[in-house]
């Protein structure tokens, strides 16, 4: 089948829909599709965000059988068999209309922008073939803002079989971003109530300085240099794999992400359970508490005991295996996955 | 610096232009440049379909790049106070080839007037970039003679980290000419089979690329079957890896390549004599047959049967010269052709 890819692009930003859009190309190659990738610039700003819309709509496709949709503002090309796989609205206009985020007015003529897309936006969602959502925290929005029902389509890792369980270790690891809202310093603070030899692994590339620094105050603090090991580099999928498949449990505890996150899902490719929050969001999604990881309250000393528990039961083993059977449970796998998008 | 490659996609047809824009994006980013791409389809089945991607390109706001290198209209048509043109093609269908039956476009009042409007826009669209380069001479001459702008030339250079499969075992020679590369009335593969029926020597053919024309296949196909050519001409009808060509070109006693007045002096040439073969080609092969006499005059021919089957005789009859020839190749090449540090110096500066 000849399938077109069309994304929106923050031209040098780098980030998750870029990966689902250059995976999922190359997993279709290896069936024997014939793929093409578009990558339209795009910004998120008021003055520009209805041209683009609307410039959207004139891109003509009809060589292809099927066109897929990622990023907004694709999903506005018209075709005959268009899929959409919806990552995120326009928030700023969407849920984070009443937020700090919005850093423009909400006069009348922002509102008349916010209407107009909403419209667009739903219009052109309608047309669609079908939509999927990443999580269900985005088909409840897209449910809410649009009244369109999407199912939900979990992205599954590029090469899965990378990630192995080789053994288990004391170390707990935290691999990811450092980032205010990944929330590092939660899991740096409750290491004061979590008993020896159990040990902590943060390692990830910071954009502001200034948390790396709040971060290494917090170990400084709690005299915790010889158990917390915080690192600010990037990671190599190598070492990652390698990490992963020796330590003993995952955490990933990031502030209402939108979805499950890969973090998430390495860990379970590995065997390990992962230890998230009740605010995390999409993580939810995956990790059930005792069952395949662990929910905690948004609190260092809640984390500790939650950890303890799991070290007195001795049942981190048997968490990572569950969790291992989660990514079947929820079909995240590439065949699923494109025989969903191709229907 | 972050410097965003724009260029056009025909959608579904992979050729010398992607793999030009992939070198290019890799090239810059080895220099320590940030690059991303704004890569939009073409599709030219009819005039409003084409004015609508105009005005697409057109629209396009980039402000976060400090570049923009266009390759093909429309992506170049693109907005932007820094913007270079490394130009590939021009949209002929507009200009030299309106009238033709290479033009899918009327020549009545009413669409002149449309394609007009078009053509005036591409024009303020080259003029308003700081620099307008091409990939060969003729596409310099075409620009000048439609827009009349100076453009300078910044010919193909040698494909970075092509893939070469060497071996000088004797035996892996398989005695065929290879026709790499897409397949369609332009590149005249015929050519080449019809004149097998001339040739002394059992000389085969191997034609080994993605078919764009059926019915072109077809004919070449029933010709071969017409005149028991079966033995002697075999098709492998797909898109080829560079890994897989890699291995045929070692295998091949030679590369053939005639398309019809080329704009550029192609990749199938440059590959070719990267791997150590000897092309052929046609005088009326355009700026293939330009690269070819300046490398190897010899085997460049008229559009001949018989001449043609002459250079076919030679490569299979002499292979000692032959060899002796090979080894000469990539190094004139690279003699010949401008380097990647020249053409990012020029692109760039």
């Amino acid at each position: 089948m000849k399938v077109a890819l069309v994304t929106s692009i923050y031209p040098f930003v780098l980030g998750g829909a870029r990966n689902i859009v250059d995976w999922l190309a190359k997993e279709l190659v290896e069936r024997g599709h014939e793929v093409e990738v578009f990558t339209i610039p795009e910004y998120d700003l008021p003055d520009l965000v209805l041209l683009q819309s609307y410039n959207m709509r004139l891109m003509k496709l009809d060589k292809a059988d099927k066109v897929i949709t990622f990023r907004p503002q694709s999903h506005l090309i018209q075709h005959h068999n268009k899929t959409v796989w919806f990552i995120h609205h326009l928030r700023t206009f969407y849920d984070l209309w009443d937020s700090s985020y919005r850093d423009f007015p909400a006069d009348e003529i922002h509102k008349g922008i916010r209407r107009e897309l909403m419209y667009l936006d739903t219009k052109a969602l309608a047309e669609a073939r079908a939509v999927y959502s990443n999580s269900k925290t985005v088909a409840a929005r897209l449910k809410l803002y649009n009244n369109i029902d999407s199912q939900v389509l979990y992205p599954p890792l590029f090469d899965p079989k990378e990630f192995r369980f080789k053994a288990m270790n004391n170390e707990i690891v935290y691999i990811s971003r450092l980032e205010h809202h990944k929330r590092q310093h939660l899991i740096i603070e409750s290491m004061r109530w979590i008993p020896k030899p159990y040990t902590l692994r943060i390692v990830g590339q910071a954009s502001n300085l200034e948390y790396f620094k709040y971060l290494e105050d917090i170990v400084q603090n709690n005299n915790l240099t010889d158990r917390v090991l915080l690192e600010n580099r990037w990671v190599s999928e190598e070492e990652k794999v390698e990490i992963l498949s020796q330590c003993w449990m995952n955490v990933y505890i990031p502030l209402d992400e939108d979805s499950y996150g890969y973090p998430t899902l390495e860990a379970a490719h590995s065997g390990k359970a992962t230890l998230t929050l009740q605010d995390s969001g999409g993580v939810l999604e995956f990790v059930v508490d005792k069952v395949n990881g662990i929910v905690a309250k948004s609190d260092p000393k809640d984390i500790a005991t939650r950890i303890s528990e799991v070290i007195d039961l001795g049942i981190a083993e048997s968490l990572g295996s569950s969790a291992r059977e989660r990514i079947n449970e929820l079909n995240i796998n590439w065949d699923s996955v494109i025989e969903r998008l191709l229907k | 610096m972050k410097v965003l490659i724009a260029n056009t996609r025909e959608p579904f047809i992979f050729g010398g232009a992607e793999i030009l824009e992939n070198d290019l994006e890799k090239k810059l980013i080895e220099l320590g440049h940030q690059v991303d791409k704004f890569i939009i389809p073409f599709d030219h089945s009819n005039l409003e379909s084409v004015a609508d991607q105009v005005a697409f390109a057109r629209n396009v706001q980039i402000p976060n790049t400090d570049l923009v290198i266009g390759m093909r209209f429309p992506a170049y048509l693109v907005q932007h106070q820094h913007k270079v043109i490394w130009l590939v093609h021009q949209y002929r269908q507009m200009y030299d080839l309106l009238g033709t039956m290479h033009s899918p476009y009327t020549t009545d009042p009413a669409t002149l007037k449309k394609i007009h409007e078009m053509v005036k826009i591409d024009q303020i669209s080259l003029l308003e970039a700081q620099k307008v380069f091409t990939i060969s001479d003729l596409v310099t001459r075409r620009l000048s003679s439609y827009v009349g702008i100076k453009g300078k030339t910044l010919n193909l250079p040698p494909r970075d980290s092509l893939l070469i499969t060497n071996s000088d075992s004797k035996d892996e020679r398989k005695e065929f000419l290879l026709l790499p590369g897409r397949i369609n009335r332009m590149k005249r593969q015929h050519l080449f089979i019809e004149a097998l029926m001339e040739t002394r020597s059992p000389i085969k053919l191997l034609i080994a690329g993605k078919s764009e024309d059926e019915k072109y296949l077809d004919q070449m196909k029933n010709f071969v079957h017409r005149n028991n050519l079966s033995e002697r001409v075999r098709f492998d009808i797909r898109f080829l890896p560079e890994s897989d060509l890699s291995v045929i070109t070692n295998e091949a006693i030679g590369v053939g390549y005639a398309p019809l007045d080329e704009d550029a002096y192609g990749l199938v040439t440059i590959e070719a004599y990267q791997r150590s073969r000897i092309c052929l080609t046609l005088s009326d092969s355009g700026q293939v047959a330009g690269l070819v006499k300046s490398i190897t005059p010899e085997f460049v021919s008229l559009n001949e049967k018989k001449k043609i089957a002459k250079m076919l005789d030679w490569l299979y009859e002499n292979p000692a010269d032959r060899i002796l020839i090979e080894k000469s190749l990539s190094g004139a090449l690279h003699d010949f052709l401008p380097t990647w540090k020249k053409i990012l110096g020029e692109l760039i500066s």
